[in-house]
């Protein structure tokens, strides 16, 4: 079983005292895991609210003056069951960060592919150079659909009746040579935009469209 | 029962006739006549509007318009563009200069191209290699101008197709969307 490292270093000798003897006291429980160590490297280091932000620790507990509703913050004068409270709280995050796989580097915006279930709007740039989309119709036509408003996966999906694996693969394609704008507008539900101009309303316009389509072969 | 319109605008020999023809229901009527300016080395040129059926299921209609062969821009077009569903703009790669056709087009439907559906195809991109497709791309791109552009070749139906389907798929962009 690891232990979990505890610091007081920059406490003055009373506390330090204090301190050393609730451990003692927490050290009869056997799950009781904090070691109080001389030197880093620290998983919490346990510091007076003068001390400069330039301690290197996993966390930074904070002695106040006064009870605050901050984080990771403990009131004087220090109590036993408050330490020990927060100290299991803290292992049990611990814990709970080193069972979850590593989160991959930090990647630069970029280089970060579009999940399917992003709620981001996605708008055409430039038209595409023909390479990408290829004589593929249905890419063809999601790219003009964002070429002229930006859109969601799930709009684009509906509307081409295609997954939204493949609306996400196009706007990767596209992303990926620069071509998207990422819009992260307020999520509201797909609506009806406003009727264009030659049509009396939305689902006239809707199936004239898909009563080309039929005509076309499409 | 309703009209609708989608007009085919290009210089003289880009395709705007065969392409009506490639999808119509009817052979286009057209009104073309003979050709008497012999530096054009073609026969006939359209005088009037072409123009072509398309009859949907529902008994709707929709007229495919070819503008005259002309070399100026006709303020007449925009006159017909106002009640059209879409445009379709038809380049010749073969001629001197085909990135300034397109813009005699960019400039006359200005106005026009902020709502009403467009789709540009560029001819004869197989015979003639330049200007690229990325050069027309990069004009539209510096005029801040998103249509979508594609090679075609308008004898072929499905390439006709693709350019209407792009008009359809951004009225559909009008409809959905923040
Ligand atoms: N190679 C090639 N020839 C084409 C293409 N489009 C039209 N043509 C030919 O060019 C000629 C003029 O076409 P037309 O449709 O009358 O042009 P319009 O003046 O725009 O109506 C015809 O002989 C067509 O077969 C094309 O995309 N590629
Ligand atoms: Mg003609």
């Amino acid at each position: 079983m690891t232990i979990l490292r505890f610091g007081i270093p920059h406490l003055s000798d009373p506390e330090v005292r204090l301190v050393k003897a609730f451990f003692r006291l927490y050290s009869q429980d056997p799950t009781f895991r904090w070691t109080i160590v001389e030197g880093p490297p620290y998983d919490v280091l346990l510091v007076d609210e003068s001390v400069s932000e330039d301690v290197v620790a996993g966390t930074v507990l904070t002695l106040t003056p006064v009870k605050s509703e901050l984080p990771n913050t403990l009131e004087r004068p220090l109590r036993s069951d408050h330490l020990e409270a927060w100290l299991k709280k803290a292992e049990y995050d611990l814990r709970n960060a080193r069972l979850q796989p590593q989160p991959p580097e930090e990647q630069p915006i970029d280089e970060q592919r579009i999940d399917p279930t992003s709620s981001s709007h996605f708008k055409l740039r430039r038209w595409p150079p023909p390479a990408l989309l290829g004589s593929n119709p249905v890419r063809v036509r999601m790219a003009t659909l964002i070429s002229r408003r930006a859109l969601r996966l799930d709009e684009m999906a509906a509307i081409t009746e295609q997954p939204l694996a493949e609306c996400a693969a196009v706007v990767n394609l596209l992303r990926g040579a620069g071509l998207i704008e990422i819009q992260d507008l307020p999520d509201k539900p797909m609506t009806m935009g406003r009727a264009g101009g030659r049509f009396a309303d939305q689902s006239v316009k809707q199936s004239f469209v898909s009563g080309v389509r039929n005509k076309l072969g499409l | 029962m309703n009209e609708y319109k989608i007009l085919f605008t290009g210089t003289m020999g880009a395709g705007k006739t065969t392409a009506i023809g490639s999808v119509s229901e009817a052979a286009p009527i057209v009104t073309d006549v003979a050709n008497t300016d012999l530096s054009l080395g073609k026969e006939r040129t359209t005088v009037g509007l072409d123009f072509g059926l398309l009859t949907l299921a529902s008994g709707d209609r929709i007229r495919l318009f070819g503008t005259p062969g002309q070399q100026r821009f006709d303020f007449l077009w925009k006159i017909l563009a106002k009640s059209a569903i879409g445009l379709i703009i038809l380049v010749d790669n073969s001629r001197s200069d085909p990135l300034a056709d397109l813009v005699v087009y960019l400039d006359g439907f200005a106005e026009d191209l902020s709502v009403l559906p467009c789709a540009i195809g560029i001819g004869r991109l197989d015979t003639h290699p330049v200007p690229t497709l990325e050069d027309y791309i990069d004009i539209l791109a510096n005029r801040n101008q998103l249509v979508p552009i594609m090679s075609v070749d308008v004898r072929r139906r499905e390439d006709v197709v693709l350019l209407i389907d792009t008009l359809l798929a951004q009225l559909e962009a009008n409809t959905f969307g923040a």
